[in-house]
């Protein structure tokens, strides 16, 4: 009963990836090769450290720019949100329903919202600072305005599904345990670190692991409000049904962070667990 | 409950986040509604729009359906087609594979979801490349059922850990007293399982009906010929000009009806759906 | 149609643990058999084995003389009331008592639900969801889905324990009349001894995975198999001096008794009194009497009746 759901997602998804990686070290006359590498590397710069000694492909270096201040800001909202959803207040019910719109609202429809807020031209974001007296700013012109358009167009969508997960955790906390630790002289603040927290890390791990693979799938949303390249727009822009060598190289670029993010996550839940 | 709630302060505090939160998230709403509703004299055309327009026409929409109303009904069924066949096969494989998770010994158990945990991990974009020479050679490049054959991916494991979590909130007394009463094994899965996790399939439909109607990269390098509406969207966002406000229009009907849908439907969307697979 | 069952050295383990040891039993047809137990000693696997839930690892089951061993549940023809009495919730209570009927293609569905509703007294509820109804009502239905297509056997899973106590009593007896109606073979499972006293045409007794004694519960109260079987029969387990032993009204309390007690307490349960006390040899007993003592007092008593046992305690 079982077997349709795993051959299908075997068939369809583990035989392509493996075939990627395959096709990645092929010519397009079937010989072998690192070349597609090469022209991967070559092709969208590199970003240097001269005082590590290191230089990285531009791609790659924005990848992990976006992954981890997304996953940062997300979190943080989503705290707050969640321990405001936590709490019993009026309009509390509103308020849970409303926070979920953007889940949903299409990637590719907030994309298009924050491209208009966030461009020169017919830009509201700019609007907004000139009616307050501030100069305007060109919003895609620089590489951490764009970062944080794209941060910001991606918290606004995802980060509704992060506090659906804290929260779920959240209320599995008994509320006894914060009575007893106000009973115990615990302050808002210890609370939160000594139990919420502590608490969630279990949630976290999950959110963090979902998010996070998310993240450095985030595509449609970097077309769309990101000028530079990541992962996931490389390959798109090297994908040619013709030679799809390249992109296969690209895309197992990809696949390789991807899996060593969950492997990260994963051992770290372990110990977490044997703790 | 014991607590600080009383205390009128905190309950400031909370009101301040409530509202300031509230704010952020209708702003991007706000601005989609007033780009389709404004003349584009006060919104796309000049340097600096209107943050409260003075004048609401009809004129964008009629405009951006003159020009491509057919393209946008195509894009529109093609979009409902796809997302009807990813929620409807992710029922039909997810209930029989949750089922049969939710009685295997716990060591096979967790392998099998380990693959399919592990394929959501696996990147669309990745994957989508070489399915798409695939699906050329089978035919099944740019048609709705191809496409969502590999969307499927995307939704099938969440679908599975959902219905895992229903099924197994289902007395196993009622499957055996169904034995016992003379029901086939099959007639126990149909006639008294099923009936009995309509909630959690409800929710499991609804999650994949919208994960797929948003669905964007293998839309884009699996059906790119005749588009999906996300893809068509974007089409007109990525370009200057009029079209944007074509772009915003399209994006404005597709999302009024997803928000209604996903505010009435909020008590089915839980973290806890997410959560019990992958915990347990 | 009436049968009877026969268990052939049943044995069933779950890794390491055997729930079911080598366990063998004939169950009369017409008769009303209970099985007893504590709660941890193999109540349920029993009854699962018997359904087809389950499969035992050795052994044999009979039904009418007809090896049922490898059948499933579908095909063994018995039925089963469980202790939540397992009634379909999105179904009404007419659809619950049809569907057996249905799930075995019979004929005259409609006619032979009414005549066992009318029988139970629940033709007025017919039309009610489940969660519309008390839990005696649930109780009912439950047993007349059972009853309804006329099975083999009924095995019945602690159906009392989940009803008050005082729908508890008059369910009892009714159960009790309804099986002496029927003249069918019943299995009833229970930890609860007044249950097993009030039924059970035979009781046996469930002690780690086999059957320490199987007899009438009076048999078992009076004449006790071994010292186990004492110590769990009865309201009061069996007092025992050395390898004697004897219940508490087996005893006659009077200054020429040949053993005194200290007494510890002592609890009234509707007028008659119970003692607790220790011989100075520090053996704990109890005593019936027909006044109270208090802590401390000394009360001397004769064994008027008593059990040797071959096993020292």
């Amino acid at each position: 009963m079982i077997l349709p759901a795993v051959i299908y997602v075997t068939y369809l998804a583990f035989y392509p990836a493996i075939e990627a990686v395959y096709g990645s070290f092929q010519t397009i006359r079937g010989t072998y090769t690192v070349y597609n590498y090469q022209f991967v590397f070559g092709t969208f710069g590199r970003i240097e450290f001269p005082a590590l000694h290191l230089s990285i492909p531009t791609p790659i270096y924005n990848t992990f720019v976006i992954t981890l201040t997304a996953l940062v800001l997300q979190f943080s909202l989503a705290l707050i949100i969640a321990s405001l959803l936590s709490k019993p207040f009026k309009g509390r019910a509103a308020f849970s329903a409303l926070f979920l719109i953007p889940f949903g609202v299409a990637t590719v429809v907030t994309g298009l919202i924050f491209h208009n807020m966030f461009s020169t031209y017919g830009g509201y974001a700019n609007s907004f600072l000139r009616a307050i007296g501030l100069r305007p700013i060109n919003w895609t012109g620089s590489y951490w305005t764009s970062t944080i358009v794209l941060i910001l167009a991606d918290a606004w969508k995802n980060t509704p599904i992060v506090t659906l997960i804290l929260l779920a955790g959240m209320t599995s906390i008994s509320p006894d345990i914060y009575s007893q630790s106000m009973v115990d002289g615990a302050g808002v603040f210890q609370r939160f670190f000594r139990i919420t927290l502590p608490n969630l890390k279990g949630f976290i791990v999950i959110a963090l692991m979902i998010r996070g693979i998310s993240e450095f799938n985030i595509f449609a949303m970097a077309l769309l409000v990101y000028p530079y390249q990541l992962l996931t727009t490389m390959t798109y822009a090297l994908y040619d049904t013709v030679n799809a060598h390249p992109s296969y190289a690209a895309g197992s670029i990809l696949l390789a962070f991807v899996l060593i993010f969950a492997v990260i996550i994963m051992t770290y839940r372990g110990r977490y667990r044997g703790v | 409950m014991v607590s600080e709630y009383n205390n009128p302060r905190t309950r400031y505090y909370i009101y301040a986040v409530a509202v300031f939160v509230s704010f952020f998230v209708l702003l991007p709403i706000y601005i989609l509604v007033i780009i389709s509703f404004a003349p584009s004299s006060q919104t796309i055309d000049i340097y600096y729009p209107y943050l409260i327009p003075t004048k609401l026409t009809l004129v964008n929409f009629i405009n951006s359906f003159r020009g491509v109303g057919t393209l946008l009904e195509a894009a529109f069924f093609k979009s409902l087609e796809t997302a009807f066949i990813v929620a409807a096969l992710a029922i039909l494989l997810g209930f029989h594979a949750a089922f049969g998770l939710n009685r295997l010994p716990l060591r096979v158990n967790s392998t099998l979801i380990g693959i399919l945990f592990f394929s959501t991990m696996i990147p669309s974009i990745t994957i989508a490349i070489p399915i798409s020479v695939t699906f050329l050679k089978a035919g099944l490049y740019d048609t709705s059922v191809g496409l969502a054959l590999a969307q499927e991916l995307v939704v099938l494991p969440l679908t599975v850990f959902i219905l895992m979590g229903t099924l197994d909130s289902i007395p196993k007394q009622l499957e055996q007293q169904s034995r016992v009463d003379g029901a086939s094994f099959f007639q126990t899965l149909y006639l008294v399982i099923f009936p009995l996790a309509v909630p959690g399939i409800v929710s499991a439909f609804l999650l994949s009906w919208l994960m797929s109607w948003d669905e964007f990269t293998f839309a884009a390098l699996i059906s790119p010929v005749h588009p999906t509406l996300p893809f068509l969207i974007y089409l007109y966002a990525s370009s200057r000009g009029g079209s944007i406000l074509t772009g915003a229009s399209f994006a404005l009907l597709v999302t009024i009806p997803v928000i209604v849908l996903t505010i009435i439907l909020s008590k089915f969307i839980k973290g806890g759906y997410l959560t019990s697979g992958i915990t347990g | 149609m009436v049968a009877k069952l026969e268990l052939v050295s049943l044995s069933k383990s779950y890794g390491k643990i055997d729930v079911i040891k080598n366990l063998s039993l004939e169950v009369g047809a017409g008769e009303f058999f209970v099985v007893l137990g504590p709660s941890g000693t193999g109540k349920s696997t029993l009854l699962k084995l018997i359904v087809g839930i389950e499969q035992p690892d050795e052994g044999k089951i009979l039904i009418d003389g007809k090896d049922v061993t490898r059948l499933p549940p579908n095909k063994r023809n018995l039925a089963m009331v469980f202790q939540n009495y397992a009634l379909y919730p999105n179904l009404n209570v007419y659809q619950n008592i049809a569907f057996p009927l249905k799930m075995h293609r019979r004929r005259n569905i409609d006619s032979k639900v009414k005549k066992v509703a009318q029988e139970l007294g629940i033709e007025e509820i017919l039309e009610k969801r489940i969660q519309q109804i008390s839990g005696g009502q649930q109780q009912r239905v439950a047993l007349a889905r059972a009853i309804v297509r006329n099975p083999a056997l009924f095995l019945l899973d602690e159906p009392l324990s989940n009803l008050d106590a005082r729908v508890r009593y008059s369910a009892r007896s009714e159960l009790k009349k309804i099986q002496e109606e029927l003249d069918e073979t019943f299995l009833f499972v229970t930890h609860d001894q007044k249950e097993a006293e009030a039924l059970g045409d035979r009781v046996g007794v469930l002690h780690s995975g086999s059957f320490e004694q199987v007899a009438p519960y009076r048999e078992l109260y009076e004449n006790p198999g071994t010292q186990w079987i004492g110590d769990f029969v009865g309201d009061f387990p069996m007092n025992f001096i050395k390898n004697i032993g004897f219940r508490p009204e087996w005893t006659s309390i009077g200054d020429s008794g040949e053993h005194e007690i200290m007494v510890d307490t002592s609890e009234s349960i509707g007028g008659i009194f119970f003692i607790h006390g220790t011989l100075k040899d520090g053996t704990s007993l109890i005593l019936k009497s027909l006044r109270r003592y208090d802590v401390g007092d000394s009360v001397r008593f004769s064994v008027t009746r008593s059990r040797t046992f071959s096993e020292a305690p």
